[in-house]
């Protein structure tokens, strides 16, 4: 195995089709894709299928991730916010399942390509941008203005506040992409030592890949929970306009 | 099922957090400044430098925001 | 870095779009509103029962409020009558005792009423049965020798001495 730790991350047309001009071929992180719907779509039916006051496991898990949804959107946006429940709980779900399958040694992660994180980003960054403007009208460019801005810092502040919101969604993506692909290459390299230093060394590097494992397992959660919260944020910054959480010191 | 609960994992999940809050402002800033400089003024390497710096700024006020949002909810 | 050869971007944000897209669609559709509908379902019922159970509290608690109002408003009632009881048995002991006093207070007038009258119905029928006598033995001794005139005289003066003698 001595290959770069970044080769886990290369794509290769497998099929090859074009939609229009557009190239929509097939590739390793495409098929990953569908199983990820595959195994999310298929596990949340289950567990919603058995409608038991008191849950089995599986009913239970998923009951879990759906209150967890739930209270998340409720604490950060209140009411109002549970019309975008469906599309925040799909998202966690998605980028939760693509993390989980992708540590399944010989498998994709489908969150380590930039693209994909940015994808996601900057459709929830639009979303809650075209939101702000369909509640609160042209007021809503008053979030480049912080309340509290004296006149003169006025020229200053609006293109930091700019690139600060402009910012958010690449944070985002880079946030979500950077981890997912730290922590593979940190696996791939361990692995790669735990198999050239053979039986007698081998187990010091082994041993840290089982530990950065239980590791990367804690960050696959971590990671698909601050994606979703900060969708939340960001959404209920659009509802409430210079929030109380926003520049309360 | 809450992950952030856990100490060690929340300090870490929240050190990351701050440290791409400052680089994607800064990345932003600097290439907005790019922006500038080659397509709009011709102002190779001001608008860079100034869009540099504006994204400091702006990083370190999202940074802010992100601690106080996790400090008081 | 792998992950930035951008000719495979337009096919990842393709399916990725679709393959999210198809995914909303199915959870929106079969597993959101089931788990949706047991959680609040589930949440319904305990604060269902968490209200129930604070509703028997409140309930119990009223109760005992009153049973406690009951308890101290019999035990006041039974004071009132036991005072009141006493009250009267006092009542009835001094009336008892002042006309047991009067009573004997009474009695005892009669008695020295009765005696005094006896006693001077007795100093009479002395008094006259004497005379009789005297005048009778008298009458015996005189009729031989004395006139009336005498006689008279001295059985007044017989009399005198006995009624002297008698007070004294």
């Amino acid at each position: 195995m001595e290959e770069s730790p970044l080769h886990q991350f290369e794509l290769e047309n497998w099929v090859p089709i074009s939609l229009g001009g557009l190239d929509i071929s097939i590739n390793k992180a495409v098929v990953f894709m569908w199983i990820v719907i595959a195994v999310a779509a298929v596990l949340m039916i289950m567990a919603g299928s058995s409608r038991k006051l008191v849950p089995g496991k599986l009913q239970s898990l998923a009951e879990m991730m759906v209150d967890f949804i739930r209270s998340m959107i409720l604490d950060t946006m209140g009411k109002e916010g549970m019309r975008f429940f469906p599309l925040i709980a799909t998202l966690f779900l998605f980028i939760l399942f693509s993390n989980l399958i992708g540590l399944i040694p010989g498998s994709y992660t489908v969150t380590s390509q930039i693209i994909v994180t940015a994808v996601f980003s900057f459709v929830v960054y639009g979303i809650s941008l075209v939101l702000g403007f369909m509640l609160h009208g042209a007021k809503f460019l008053g979030i480049l203005v912080p309340p509290g801005t004296p006149g003169w810092l006025v020229p200053l502040m609006i293109p930091i506040e700019i690139i600060s919101q402009v910012a958010r969604p690449v944070s985002l993506a880079v946030r979500l992409f950077a981890n997912m692909t730290a922590g593979h290459v940190m696996l791939a390299v361990l692995f790669s030592l735990t198999i050239g230093g053979g039986l007698l060394i081998g187990w010091l590097p082994f041993a840290f890949t089982v530990a950065i494992y239980g590791l990367e397992f804690g960050i696959a959660f971590i990671q698909a929970y601050i994606f979703s919260i900060l969708t939340c944020v960001y959404l209920g910054d659009a509802f409430h306009l210079h929030g109380h959480d926003e520049h309360a010191h | 099922m809450a992950p952030s609960q856990d100490p060690l994992y929340a300090g870490l999940g929240q050190a990351v957090r701050i440290a791409t809050d400052l680089l994607a402002a800064l990345i932003v800033g600097g290439g907005l400044g790019w922006v500038c400089d080659v397509y709009l003024f011709d102002s190779t390497p001001w608008g860079m430098i100034g869009g540099l710096v504006l994204g400091l700024v702006a990083g370190m006020r999202n940074a802010y925001r992100s601690v106080q949002r996790w400090t008081n909810p | 870095m792998p992950q930035f050869e951008s000719h495979f971007f337009s096919s990842l944000i393709f399916w990725e779009i679709v393959s999210f897209g198809i995914l909303l669609f199915i959870l929106y559709k079969y597993a959101f509103p089931g788990i949706l509908s047991v959680l609040e379902e589930r949440e319904k019922k305990i604060k269902d029962s968490l209200e129930q159970a604070e509703h028997h509290r409140s309930e119990a608690e009223r109760r005992l409020k009153e049973y406690e109002a009951k308890l101290s408003a019999a035990g006041k009632e039974a004071e009132a009558i036991l005072s009141a009881a006493k009250e009267r048995a006092q009542r009835l002991l001094e009336e008892n005792e002042q006309r047991l006093t009067a009573e004997a207070e009474r009695i005892k007038g009669d008695a020295t009423r009765e005696i005094e009258q006896e006693r001077r119905k007795a100093v009479q029928d002395i008094r006259t049965q004497t005379t009789e006598l005297a005048l009778m033995v008298a009458e015996k001794v005189v009729q031989r020798s004395l006139t009336e005139a005498d006689q008279r005289k001295f059985a007044d003066e017989a009399l005198e001495a006995l009624s002297k003698s008698y007070q004294r």
